[in-house]
C-alpha cells in the first residue's frame, strides 16, 4: 500500500502526503513511524529510492524526506498485482455466483 | 494561537532526535511538527513519537537478532546460575570441612564461597545495564 501510494504521489512523496493518501483511499490512519519503517524495508530492497529536501520552517527547519520508486518496485508492483488477481479468480463466492 | 499550541513538545521531539533508534528521525519530526501545525493535538503527537519508538525499536531486534539474543542471554545467565553455583560450592566445602582436612585453613571455602557469590551479584546486577548498552550500541548504528 505504501509503495502504491508513492507511485501515486509521484514527484510529491514524502511522509505527510503518505499517510493522507492512505487515509483518503485505503481508509486506514497510519501512524508516520510505521510509515517511515515500510520505506526504510522498500529502500532496503532497492523499490524505492530517497533523497532529502530544502529545509523549510514550517517543518521547524527540518528537511522532506522524498521518496521515488524505481523500475524495481515498479517490477514489484506489476508481479503483485498479477499475482493477487490470479489468487482472485476462479473463487464463486467472490465473483458473486454460487459455488 | 498561543506558541504552547503551534509548537510541539519539546521532550518529545527531543525523545525522538536522541531516544528513537532509525536512521531518518529528523524528516519524521519535520513531517510530525508539520502534522502538528495542521491541527493535530500533544496527545497525537506523543503517541506518534511512541509508535515511533515501538516500531523502531522492533525493526532493530528484527535486524540484529542475533546480538540481541546474545544480550538478553547475558542478563539472565548469571542469575540462573547464581544457585547452583552458589549451592554445589557451599556442598563441596562442608564435605571438605566434614573430612576435618581443612582444620588449618577454616573459614577459608566460606570466603571463597562469599567471593563468588559477591561476583555472581555484581554479573546479576551489571548484566541488565550491558545489555541496554548494547541496545544503545545497536541502535546507534
Amino acid at each position: 500500500m505504501v509503495l502504491l501510494a508513492v507511485v501515486r504521489l509521484a514527484d510529491d512523496a514524502y511522509g505527510v502526503p503518505i499517510s493522507k493518501e492512505l487515509l483518503t483511499l485505503a481508509g486506514r490512519e497510519v501512524a508516520l513511524g510505521s510509515i517511515y519503517a515500510a520505506l526504510d524495508r522498500l529502500e532496503q530492497k532497492g523499490f524505492v529510492t530517497s533523497l532529502l529536501g530544502d529545509p523549510t520552517p514550517e517543518r521547524g527547519g527540518r528537511a522532506k524526506r522524498y521518496v521515488r520508486v524505481t523500475p524495481t518496485g515498479v517490477r514489484a508492483l506489476k508481479m503483485t498485482r498479477t499475482a493477487l488477481m490470479n489468487l482472485w479468480s476462479g473463487i464463486p463466492v467472490l465473483e458473486g455466483r454460487r459455488s | 494561537m498561543n506558541s504552547n499550541q503551534s509548537n510541539p513538545p519539546r521532550l518529545a521531539i527531543w525523545w525522538l532526535l536522541h531516544v528513537c533508534p532509525g536512521s531518518h528521525n529528523d524528516a519524521l519530526t519535520g513531517d510530525l511538527i508539520e502534522r502538528f501545525r495542521e491541527g493535530q493535538t500533544r496527545g497525537w503527537f506523543w503517541g506518534q513519537v511512541l509508535i515511533a519508538f515501538a516500531v523502531g525499536v522492533a525493526r532493530e531486534i528484527r535486524w540484529h537478532w542475533p546480538a540481541f539474543c546474545y544480550a538478553a542471554a547475558g542478563m539472565e545467565m548469571p542469575g540462573l546460575l547464581s544457585p547452583v553455583f552458589r549451592q554445589s560450592f557451599l556442598h563441596w566445602f562442608r564435605l571438605w570441612d566434614s573430612l576435618a582436612w581443612w582444620t588449618p585453613a577454616v573459614g577459608l571455602p566460606e570466603a571463597i564461597c562469599h567471593g563468588i557469590e559477591e561476583t555472581l551479584q555484581i554479573l546479576e546486577f551489571g548484566s541488565p545495564h550491558w545489555t541496554h548498552f548494547e541496545l544503545l550500541r545497536l541502535s546507534t548504528r
